[in-house]
Order: structure tokens, then C-alpha cells, then sequence
């Protein structure tokens, strides 16, 4: 049901109440059942204050955030690009609480806890990449970046979101893209915390006809890291790219989650996602492609692939089709392993040490995923992925 | 017979009257319906079963009395009362027939509609039959030519009784009491069930086969299977499941456990056609089913292949536990739903040994307005040293108005291990049918012959005797799905 108009109180009101009744899911439930949040309930956390002062960013296209609250987005000058507080753009506040689904422990923390988001508007052809650098710090402090994008029909942006910080604190970002008619977006994401931190966040998508995603994701920070990605195509011909490395070592736990939600005929989703795990770390993929009884001639297609380096390591891939329309083609592949010896022996047998080989062929196994990715996405995707590997 | 008249009566026994669907009248000897300990202490006292049995059936039922039915499972039906079930029925009968000739003449006849003529199997097939007729087994044949090689084949109730260490040693030992909630309730109640035993070395001279009947109005069974495989022998098992039409929802909560010790090896082929309902979904089977096999020895393998037409709801996850190294599990499957009928089915591989290997190959088939879901598991162990898996569930939708799933979870703690998982979804493909029919086939013959190559795979694993009618049933299952 649609909201009537709604104030970005009222719904963060709501949300505290849902919060308050739910809490953090257990591994009873299903779709937090392979990532554990004991240690993030243990946490003592306290919200993070609104800052006193607004600093300025140099850049004329970087809109920083510390703690998840946008800083003075004056100086922001490029056309088409349109960015007030959520609280003043109850059209887009409204979409929000259309788009949120509810109960979602993260959504409803965020939205709980957040002072007030960020509206942006995008129409016309963006040539200069946005980006969006979230700064996180401060031990127990959670932050709750909520930001609502708009691209308007027939507009096109690329936006690099990314997530840095240190402190054993929680990063909650909530963030909704809305993709009008025949709109385009770009949207690449590092998240590269540090390793004390926590990040916990859900990015929705919903695509209008003929509008087209891409969103590539490379996550290697965090004690704890899960990126849950919601699309939903709800009018014909959209298309959908989500494509994702994770990289997890020592204890760290990964968790990239997808749902696509195919509820008009004719679209497309292609997933990629490839992980790679070393020491101790665990790792889970889920993802849920479900495509409704009008959604005729889709095309929904998932692959998931994990490298296990270590001995101690876990993976978990839970690929899931949930299909009620006849004339679709869907298929989702999972493989789990370690490097393959056939290709190791090649290397080596032309000269290559075997730490060199092994390092070569992570590296092959990762830039597959964002080989075909334009500029300036892809070089800003293989420096995350880079000094990842650097430190093996 | 000429392939158009073949149709017609295909069609009249898919919309029309199920085939099997009878009654017989038959006195029964029943427990008072309801479930309590009492009912558990009429059903032991009544197979005369010794004290062990009774306080083990006594301890499941505790057990199951602070469980919860399941819910994650996508079917939706309206709750069970469980104190609205007869737990026990017996065709009364004075003493144990000796051999054929003194089973009752309305019992074989019932086996005779099925197309099961007990006189015929035994010189034809050569298969030896332990026929359940609702909870008791009324004639088991060829009982002499097993005995000779030492193998033992004949109805629980009896093992409990003539091989009460065996028993004791091995059930609930692969699916324990509290495993889950419709063990648990089957540990409790369950009736009778086959027993079978190989000893060492020994391959089973013939294929092994029973026949399960539900018949007795709101008379759930719960049969209990167990089969152990001693070192190096082999047998091969058939089950395959017909019952008459009801208008009330039948539970039927089975257990099976297999055991194959070093270099054992097991097949175990179900044909299932369960009465599912009819077109609106009203009556039929619940089927509620915990199969299991372990393969504790080395170089072991058990293999499990089931093709799945009938039941209103099939909850059935055939598991193999890969204990002993270089042991190897299979699953095929092959599940058809139709109507309002709801399938959640798949299977479980726990890789615990090193270089232990398992295939998984399930072919679902979704038409009318039925839901279809694959769920399955594969674990590799920190233990699984090179093992492997793979898996390919693929999905096949006729009509706009059913539903097909795929839940499949994978967990590897093993980098050695390697599992390769792939599902697809599709309908028909026009190209194909196209094809057919401007080679002058009918829709139906088509469609038919389409969906029995999409099971190939599976369809080939099936023992000789279940093959034909199994495409038989396909084929049936699926007349009137295809406009």
C-alpha cells in the first residue's frame, strides 16, 4: 500500500517502534541464519550526534559524510544535481517508506536512529562521477546514513559510494536508488572499514520500464560485514547488473546478500559474485531471485564462485529461485573450492614461484568480475581489490 | 492398444477417477483414535513387542510432545490434529497365513487392482514382496530362497521379535527419535515397516520390494524401513506407493534408515503415487517423510532414486551421511506436481570423510497450479579431505499458474572439497514441441515425450521394473496440463 504523504519523523518514529518490538534477528531466522550478531548485540552503542559545525569539502562532486551525516553540500555545483535534507522532500521521504520493507531489522534501526537523511536529484546526462565517501568513527557510536537518490527518467549518473572508518562501531547505512523510465545508473561500492568496525547495510533499488542498474561492489572491510541488495523491477524491459567481490581473512565474516524481485515481464538480472577466503574467516552468499506470475520472459541469471585459501575458513552459498511465471529462463550456478591445481601446475611449470602463481590467479579469479566495467569504476574497484591482496 | 485410444483413457484416469482409488471392506482391528502413551502401550502390546521397544516408542513420544511441527518448508496446509488420527489398524486375521492361500481373498484381490497379483510377482518378477496392507504385513514370499544366502527380509514387527539385537543396534540410529518432529512422531507410533538384513559379502540374489497401502479411513501410517548392509554385499530396494481415494487428509509419517558398512552398497528406488487430491486440491496425502542412509564404512555407497507424482504435500529430503572414506551418495529425483498438489523435496549430502563423493541430479516438474520446490544441503566437513559434489536441480514449468523453486544451502569448511551446484528454470521449449508436432505428434504425446527426456537422466537409474511405469505416471500426471 502506498503511503499518503509521510514526514521523515513519522516514519523514523515507526521504525523506532518496530525496532523496539524486534530487536537484532537471531540465527532462527532465515535470513540471518549464517551471520551471527552476537557481537554486535554486545556492543554498548550510542547514536552518533549531529555535528555542531558542517565541515566543507574541497571536491565540487564529493559529498562527505562523518558518521553518517552529510556535511555542508554547498559547494556542490554540478547540473542536474539537486541535493536537499530528506526532511524537506516529503515526495522522495514518502517513496522511502513506500520502498522500505518492514519489519527489516537494519532499515528500521537506520531509519530509528538517523537525525534525518539525504534527498538527491538527479536529471539529464551526469558526465562527472558523484561520489559518496562515508566516514565512520568513534568506538560504540552507530551511525545511520539514510540517503535517498532520484534519478529522473531518461537520466544517466555514475555514483562511487564508499565506507571507511575505524572504532568498534556499528555502520548502518540505508540507502534507496529510485530509477525512473530509461534512467542509467552507475554504482560502484568499497567497503573498506577497518577491522574493528561493524557495518550492517541495506541498499534498495527499484527500476522503472527500460531503466538499467549497475552495481558493483567490492567488500573487504569490517569484523562484520553484510550488504544486502533489494531490486525490484516494477515495470517492463529494466535490467539489473549486481555484481561483487568479498574478501575476508583472520575472523572477519562477509555476508553479501540479493534479492531480486522480478514483477514485470520482460527483465533481466545478472548477478556475479566471487569471494575469496583466508585464516579463519566465513563467508555467506544468498541470494533470492523471485520473479511473480506476470513477470513473463524474464531473465534471471545468478553465478557465485568461492576461493577457500585456508584450512579453517567457511563458505556458505545459498542461491535461491523462487519462479511463478511460465516463460522465464532462469539458472544460478554456485561453485565452492580451492585453487585449481591444473592451472597452478601451468604457472609454475613455466618458471613461476607457486606464491607468485597463487597470487596471479586470485587476482585472475577477482578482476573477472570487474574486467568489462568502465572507467572510472574499474581502476577505483582493482585499487580496493589490490591492496586486499597487497597484504597476503 | 492404439496411441489415441492410450490418451483417452489417460485423460479419463488423470481427470477422472483415480485409478486406484477403492476401498476394501475388510474388519479392522483398530486403536482407539487419538494419541497418548496409551495408544503407544495398545500398538507395542499389540505387535508384542518387548519392554526395550515400548520405553524407546514411550521416550519419542515425550520427545515429541515439547517439538514443534516445522513451518520453513513452502506448503501450506491447514494444521494437522494429530488427535484426529487412528494410529493403528490391523486387517484382524486369526493367525499368521503360512503361505499365500491363506491370505485373505479380499486383500489379494485389493493387490490385484493394483496390478500387483502376489502369484504372478512370485513367478514372473522374481521379486520378493512384503506387502503392507495399512500397518501389517500380511505376506512376505521368496522368504526361503533369501533365507538360503542369509539375508533377512520381513516385516519390523517381526525383527523386533526374532532379531531384537540388530534392531536395538541400529534403529534410530541414523535418524534419532528427536531428529525432528515427524521422526519423533513415527518413532513413537509406527507400525510395522520392512527389516532388512545382507550379511557379509553377500549380493542380494533379487531386487527387494514393498508395497505400501494406506486403506483404513483417517488411518495415517507410519512405517519404519530399516536396512543394514554388511561389508562388501549389495541390495537393491524398490518401494513404490498407491492408495485409495479419500476425502479427508491422510498423514503418513515413514522413516527410513539404511546403513552400508565398508565397500556396502544400497539402492533404493520409490516410485510415489500417493493420492494427491483432487482437482481443487481437496483430500489427499500428507506425506511427511525422514530418509536417511549412512554410509559408515569405507568405499561405501548409497544411492537413492525416487520419482514423486503423487501426495497433496510431499515433505521428503532423502539424506546421505558420508561417514566412511571414499564413500560415495547419490540422489535422483524426479518430481511432478500437478493440480494443487505442493511439493518441498530434496536431499541432504554431509561430507564427513575424506575423498567421499556425492551427485545430486533432481528434475522438478510443476503444472496446474501446484508449487514445486527443490531444497536441499550439501556440508563438506573440515574432514572432507577432496571430496566432491555436484549438483544440478533443474526446473520445468507447464502454465502460467504453478510455481518452481530452488532453495539449495552449501557449506564448505574444506578448501580440498569441491562443490559445483547448478539449477535452471524453463518451460517447454517451443522449438521442441514445434518440432514434434510437424512430425505429426499430438500435444499431449509431445509433451509427454519432452517431459520423460528432461528426466532421462533420472528415469535411467530406475530398476527395470519401475522404469515403465514411471514414465507411465509421468506421462498421466501430466495429461490435461497443456492446452
Amino acid at each position: 500500500m502506498p503511503h499518503e504523504s509521510m514526514s521523515f519523523d513519522h516514519l523514523s518514529a515507526a521504525a523506532a517502534k518496530r525496532h523496539e518490538q524486534n530487536g537484532w534477528p537471531g540465527s532462527r531466522d532465515e535470513a540471518w541464519r549464517f551471520t551471527n550478531l552476537n557481537e554486535i548485540k554486545a556492543l554498548s552503542l550510542t547514536p552518533a550526534k549531529r555535528p555542531d559545525s558542517h565541515a566543507f569539502s574541497e571536491d565540487k562532486n564529493l559529498i562527505h559524510f562523518i558518521n553518517g551525516v552529510a556535511q555542508n553540500t554547498d559547494n556542490i555545483s554540478i547540473n542536474g544535481v539537486r541535493i536537499a535534507p530528506l526532511n524537506a522532500d516529503s515526495e522522495l521521504t514518502t517513496a522511502l517508506a513506500d520502498a522500505v520493507p518492514h519489519p527489516h531489522s537494519v532499515a528500521d534501526f537506520a531509519l530509528a536512529h538517523a537525525h534525518d537523511g539525504m534527498a538527491m536529484t538527479v536529471s539529464g546526462q551526469v558526465d562527472t562521477p558523484l561520489m559518496f565517501r562515508f566516514a565512520y568513527e568513534g568506538d560504540g557510536i552507530s551511525s545511520h546514513p539514510v540517503v535517498v537518490v532520484d534519478i529522473k527518467p531518461g537520466s544517466s549518473v555514475t555514483i562511487l559510494e564508499e565506507h571507511l572508518g575505524s572504532g568498534a562501531g556499528l555502520s548502518a547505512p540505508l540507502m534507496l536508488y529510485r530509477l525512473g523510465e530509461g534512467a542509467h545508473l552507475h554504482h560502484a561500492r568499497r567497503l573498506v572499514e577497518d577491522e574493528s568496525r561493524y557495518h550492517l547495510g541495506l541498499n534498495l533499488v527499484q527500476l522503472n520500464a527500460k531503466a538499467c542498474y549497475h552495481g558493483d561492489m567490492v567488500m573487504s572491510g569490517g569484523a562484520i560485514s553484510r550488504s544486502e541488495t533489494q531490486v525490484r523491477i516494477s515495470a517492463p524491459d529494466a535490467e539489473a547488473y549486481l555484481n561483487a567481490v568479498y574478501l575476508g581473512r583472520h575472523d572477519q565474516m562477509r555476508d553479501v546478500t540479493s534479492r531480486i524481485d522480478h514483477d514485470a515481464p520482460d527483465g533481466q538480472s545478472f548477478q556475479r559474485i566471487h569471494g575469496i577466503l583466508d585464516d579463519r574467516a566465513k563467508a555467506v552468499f544468498q541470494g533470492k531471485v523471485k520473479v511473480a506470475r506476470y513477470a513473463q520472459k524474464t531473465d534471471g541469471n545468478q553465478m557465485s564462485r568461492t576461493l577457500i585459501l585456508s584450512r579453517q575458513a567457511e563458505a556458505n552459498t545459498k542461491p535461491e529461485l523462487e519462479i511463478y511465471a511460465d516463460d522465464v529462463t532462469c539458472s544460478h550456478g554456485a561453485t565452492i573450492g580451492e585453487i585449481d591445481a591444473d592451472q597452478l601446475f601451468y604457472l609454475k611449470s613455466r618458471g613461476i614461484s607457486d606464491e607468485d602463481a597463487r597470487q596471479l590467479l586470485i587476482e585472475a579469479f577477482l578482476v573477472d568480475v570487474i574486467d568489462e566495467l568502465g572507467d572510472p569504476q574499474r581502476d577505483w574497484l582493482m585499487a580496493a581489490i589490490q591492496s586486499w591482496i597487497k597484504v597476503r | 492398444m492404439s496411441a489415441t485410444a492410450e490418451t483417452v483413457r489417460q485423460v479419463e484416469e488423470a481427470t477422472g477417477k483415480y485409478k486406484y482409488g477403492f476401498i476394501t471392506d475388510i474388519e479392522v482391528d483398530k486403536a482407539p483414535i487419538g494419541l497418548s502413551e496409551d495408544t503407544i502401550r495398545f500398538i507395542s502390546a499389540k505387535k508384542e513387542e518387548p519392554e526395550w521397544m515400548l520405553e524407546w516408542r514411550l521416550k519419542a513420544y515425550r520427545n515429541w510432545l515439547k517439538m514443534e511441527e516445522p513451518d520453513w518448508a513452502m506448503l501450506e496446509h491447514p494444521p494437522i490434529d494429530y488427535q484426529d488420527i487412528y494410529y493403528y489398524a490391523a486387517p484382524k486375521q486369526a493367525d499368521q497365513p503360512k503361505s499365500l492361500d491363506e491370505v485373505d481373498p479380499e486383500l489379494l484381490r485389493t493387490y490385484e487392482k493394483l496390478g500387483i497379483p502376489l502369484h504372478e510377482q512370485e513367478i514372473l518378477a522374481g521379486v520378493a514382496v512384503d506387502a503392507v496392507f495399512d500397518s501389517v504385513s500380511v505376506a512376505t514370499t521368496f522368504r526361503a530362497k533369501l533365507a538360503e544366502s542369509g539375508v533377512i527380509f520381513c516385516p519390523i514387527s517381526e525383527a523386533i521379535k526374532t532379531h531384537p539385537d540388530l534392531v536395538q543396534k541400529y534403529i534410530g540410529s541414523v535418524v534419532p527419535q528427536g531428529d525432528n518432529y515427524f521422526s519423533a512422531l513415527n518413532s513413537a507410533v509406527f507400525t510395522d515397516g520392512s527389516f532388512v538384513y545382507i550379511p557379509k559379502g553377500v549380493r542380494c540374489p533379487m531386487e527387494l520390494s514393498t508395497y505400501f497401502r494406506i486403506n483404513e479411513r483417517n488411518t495415517g501410517q507410519f512405517e519404519r524401513t530399516l536396512i543394514i548392509a554388511e561389508e562388501g554385499s549389495y541390495v537393491s530396494y524398490l518401494e513404490g506407493c498407491t492408495a485409495p481415494q479419500r476425502d479427508e487428509n491422510q498423514l503418513h509419517a515413514a522413516v527410513v534408515e539404511l546403513i552400508a558398512h565398508d565397500d556396502a552398497e544400497i539402492k533404493y528406488s520409490t516410485v510415489q503415487n500417493w493420492y494427491p487430491g483432487d482437482e481443487t486440491g481437496k483430500g489427499g496425502i500428507y506425506n511427511f517423510v525422514t530418509k536417511r542412509g549412512a554410509c559408515r564404512g569405507a568405499r561405501s555407497k548409497i544411492s537413492w532414486t525416487q520419482v514423486e507424482t503423487g501426495s497433496a504435500i510431499t515433505w521428503k529430503y532423502p539424506s546421505c551421511i558420508l561417514q566412511g572414506e571414499g564413500s560415495v551418495g547419490e540422489f535422483y529425483s524426479v518430481a511432478v506436481t500437478n493440480n494443487a498438489q505442493q511439493a518441498d523435496t530434496g536431499t541432504k549430502m554431509i561430507h564427513i570423510g575424506a575423498n567421499t563423493t556425492s551427485t545430486i541430479i533432481s528434475k522438478g516438474i510443476s503444472a496446474g497450479r501446484s508449487n514445486n520446490t527443490y531444497r536441499g544441503l550439501v556440508r563438506m566437513m573440515p574432514g572432507a579431505e577432496n571430496a566432491r559434489n555436484f549438483t544440478q536441480c533443474d526446473s520445468l514449468l507447464v502454465g502460467d499458474q504453478c510455481g518452481a523453486h530452488t532453495v539449495p544451502y552449501i557449506t564448505s569448511k574444506n578448501p580440498s572439497a569441491k562443490v559445483e551446484h547448478e539449477a535452471t528454470t524453463s518451460r517447454i521449449s517451443e522449438d521442441q514441441l514445434f518440432y514434434c508436432l510437424q512430425r505429426g505428434m499430438n500435444t499431449e504425446d509431445a509433451v509427454s515425450l519432452i517431459v520423460n527426456g528432461f528426466c532421462k537422466e533420472v528415469m535411467k537409474e530406475l530398476p527395470m521394473e519401475f522404469a515403465v511405469e514411471a514414465q507411465k505416471l509421468i506421462g498421466i500426471s501430466l495429461e490435461g496440463s497443456v492446452g
